[in-house]
């Protein structure tokens, strides 16, 4: 059983994320990332791509001229783009207010992706951050997670960078960073790794390690997914995913993404994890890239549907602590 | 529409490779103008589709050409508006929809032995069972494009014949202007 029909019968609902066409070109709205203000406002930073995921699943029997798995973007322009958008969410998961974040002009992208990718959003210290890898600094495409702080006026429902920061690690020749889970409650950490858990520190730079300590031992690689958030005074959480890439006889690239929840102490020692991976809708490629804690205790997850389509669903408090202890 | 979008998408988490359930998503979604989210479910029902022989030949076939339109509305990704064509065609070849598609592509590309042919073809295949939702297709579509093309091909005056053909039929207002202009420009010629 998949996680929204787990949660729709528990008394959760999902719902689309959708900004106009008008406004995207109907491009794809993908890996939305949700945090819960201060003041109660269910906030989310929605990905716009200039491209749209073809992906011929299962049995592949419709494949793109350039493959089962391809990002069409446009034919005259090579870039895979990607913009974000700042979205107010009301009590329904309804978008109410978005807006473009304007991110600072700091060079020209001199690689074929372009732009902030997967972004979290987090507060701290009082101030909103997202963070995301970024790969068009480099002629090769070299990723790096940056913390981008924003500034947000709720009255006119502007957004803007106004503070970035590429954290370099310490193997300067690692190719690509990315998938790096804030934790929601320690001023610029992050769980790197999970398995063992490493947690860095980026409000310096290289970012330096807070902990590595070894764990439950998960049969797969975990990788990052959703914020990191806290639980039950004590837990920390998130979704993690998981992905199987395949080739098919032609070699051409395939994948299927799962999710997990991850369990750690107080310490960011991982003690337990889903024990089966889960999906959300039965797509092949989901993703995973928020989660938060409504005021009255119920959780929200946001997803991606194939690189073309984004959800926020609501899981009830007491589904989330069933499926929590379950990994223990 | 977000509603039931909303409701759509969670019948689907109980059902995710149902073809039918797809398509409406995907409906949905193109009436919206999410172009991108109305390929992948289109996609989806193209494949989870595929082995009914049934009644979901033309929910496969549809879909097919509904991705094309969609990647067409996003523009300039006219290799994958082609190929989606040719696999509609290929899955349902006696079909006359999606060889009016194809002949429009040869036409914008000014290939006009090719939109020619193509639009013969189409006009030799039958309608057949009803399809889950318009193609925008008209068999006078056909017809139009073989005029236009038969123009470029030295045969002046099957065009004129076909045309004048075409403005007897109840062909929609904006074909009909086009008719009036291309029998102007050919008598101004």
């Amino acid at each position: 059983m998949n996680l929204v029909q787990q949660a729709v019968e528990r008394g959760g609902r999902l719902t689309p994320l959708i900004i106009p066409s008008e406004i995207t070109g109907g491009t794809g709205l993908m890996n939305p990332s949700i945090f819960i203000d201060d003041d109660g406002d269910i906030l989310c930073v929605l990905r716009h791509i200039n491209y749209t995921l073809y992906h011929s699943e299962a049995a592949q029997r419709f494949p793109s001229p350039w493959g089962v798995l391809s990002y069409l973007h446009p034919e005259k322009d090579q870039h895979l783009r990607t913009t974000n958008y700042l979205c107010r969410l009301d009590s329904d998961y309804k978008i109410t207010d978005y807006c473009e974040v304007e991110m600072m002009n700091l060079y020209e992208p001199i690689w074929e992706f372009v732009g902030l990718e997967d972004a979290r959003l987090t507060k701290w210290e009082g101030d909103y951050w997202i963070s995301g890898v970024r790969r068009d600094t480099t002629p090769h495409g070299q990723g790096r997670m940056e913390v981008c702080q924003i500034e947000i006026d709720k009255v006119n429902w502007i957004a803007k960078e106004v503070y970035r920061d590429r954290i370099e690690v310490a193997d300067v020749s690692s190719y690509c960073e990315k998938n790096w889970m804030p934790i929601l409650d320690r001023e610029y950490q992050f769980v790197k790794w999970c398995n063992p858990t490493e947690v860095v520190y980026a409000g310096v730079n290289p970012a330096e390690q807070v902990s590595l300590l070894e764990g439950a031992k998960a049969p797969v690689d975990l990788r990052g997914g959703s914020q990191v958030i806290p639980f039950d005074n004590g837990y920390y959480i998130a979704i993690t995913h998981e992905v199987n890439l395949f080739k098919n006889y032609l070699g051409q690239k395939d994948g299927i993404y799962r999710h997990r929840i991850a369990v750690w102490d107080k310490d960011f020692k991982l003690i337990g994890y889903s024990a089966e991976p889960f999906s959300f809708l039965d797509g092949q490629i989901e993703f995973c890239a928020g989660l938060a804690q409504l005021p009255n205790g119920d959780f929200v997850a946001t997803f991606g549907f194939q690189d073309n389509a984004a959800f926020v669903l609501e899981i009830t408090a007491d589904l989330m602590s069933e499926m929590v202890w379950s990994c223990l | 529409m977000v509603m039931l979008i909303d409701t759509l998408v969670t019948d689907l988490s109980y059902n995710p490779f149902d073809p039918a359930l797809n398509f409406a998503i995907a409906q949905e979604y193109e009436a919206i103008g999410q172009t991108a989210s109305a390929v992948s479910f289109y996609l989806r029902t193209a494949e989870y589709g595929f082995d009914e022989i049934g009644y979901k030949r033309e929910l496969v076939y549809a879909s097919l050409i509904k991705a094309a339109l969609c990647f067409e509305d996003q523009k300039n990704r006219e290799k994958t508006v082609h190929s989606l064509i040719l696999k509609a065609i290929d899955y349902y070849p006696t079909r006359p929809e999606a060889y009016f598609h194809l002949s429009r592509i040869y036409e914008k590309r000014q290939e006009w032995q090719e939109a020619y042919t193509f639009a013969s073809v189409g006009l030799s295949m039958k309608e057949g069972n009803p399809l889950p939702c318009d193609l925008k297709f008209d068999r006078n579509y056909l017809w139009f494009e073989k005029a236009v093309a038969a123009w470029w091909l030295g045969r002046k005056d099957q065009s004129i014949l076909l045309f004048e053909d075409l403005l007897k039929t109840d062909i929609d207002d904006v074909y009909r202007a086009s008719i009036k202009q291309n029998l102007l420009n050919i008598s101004l010629s």
